[in-house]
């Protein structure tokens, strides 16, 4: 079934759509909030992001600016099992594909 | 198929920090638009907070000031007596305090004219008289400078005093004839 010419944008790009016609996509959406809510990441970042607005002296923060500085926290605070736990679902759904 | 799997796992990883980056926007727009609409303080407390009891001398346990009565007015610098004035009452002390208004210069008024009567009479008095009647028009004066209230119950008292005129043109005053008027209704 693998067509070797077929290229690796296009090939990117069937994966996705797969994954979000089948609905695999939510479910995996759902379950990494879940988790990320479990293991309490969602209130330590609204946390971090609350300190990051009082620490900055001007009177209303950008969201630009929140994620620029934000974002990079938030993915090193990942736990690795979470991380791992969705990689491989993923996987599995789409090695079928390949 | 190597190439493949490599793939694979890069589209994995792609989305993976898609959907982490789905989730940290969400929490940074809810936590932005709480503090763009003033209620980041309430967002998400801290149960320790919420907990504590406060302790100082002058507020209650919440914390609020105990004393409930707010000063809506600031006061001012009165030019003259330099005292701090509420500014609801600047305007009635002003007139008191430059001497403009309607008792104080009656006061003033009658503390000149006893002055200048004083002031001729060093020691001796050339006309005794003239002070008593001096004195008796001060007391006429005061009389006739007190409240409304006074000035309605002595009018009034005189009315009573006549007992001759029940049926004069008096008894077509105001009050008689609003009476009339309720009775009609």
């Amino acid at each position: 079934m693998a067509d070797s010419r077929e290229s690796e944008a296009d090939f990117k790009d069937r994966l996705h759509a797969k994954l979000q016609n089948s609905g695999e996509l939510e479910k995996l959406k759902q379950t990494l909030r879940d988790r990320l809510q479990e293991c309490g990441w969602t209130d330590s970042m609204r946390k971090i992001c609350k300190e990051k607005v009082r620490a900055s002296s001007i009177e209303n923060v950008s969201i630009d600016d929140l994620v620029n500085e934000v974002t990079p926290i938030g993915r090193d605070q990942v736990p690795a099992e979470i991380k791992n736990e969705i990689l491989l679902k993923l996987r599995a759904f789409l090695d079928e594909e390949a | 198929m190597l190439s493949r799997t490599t793939w694979v796992n890069d589209e994995c990883k792609a989305i993976f920090d898609d959907m982490m980056f789905t989730e940290t926007l969400d929490i940074i727009f809810q936590v932005h638009r709480a503090s763009r609409k003033g209620y980041l303080s309430e967002l998400f407390p801290e149960d320790k907070e919420s907990k504590k009891i406060c302790t100082d001398l002058g507020r209650d346990v919440f914390g609020h000031c105990q004393n409930k009565v707010q000063k809506f007015s600031e006061d001012i610098d009165c030019p003259n007596c330099h005292r701090q004035i509420s500014t609801t009452r600047f305007a009635p002390h002003l007139e008191k305090c430059f001497g403009k208004g309607r008792t104080s210069s009656r006061i003033a008024s009658q503390k000149i004219s006893s002055a200048e009567f004083s002031f001729p009479s060093h020691g001796q008095t050339e006309c005794p008289e003239d002070d008593d009647w001096q004195e008796k028009k001060k007391r006429k004066r005061k009389k006739e400078s007190g409240s409304k209230k006074a000035k309605k119950k002595h009018i009034e008292s005189e009315k009573k005093v006549e007992p001759g005129r029940e049926h004069d043109y008096y008894q077509d005053d105001k009050s008689s004839k609003r009476k009339n008027l309720k009775k009609k209704r």
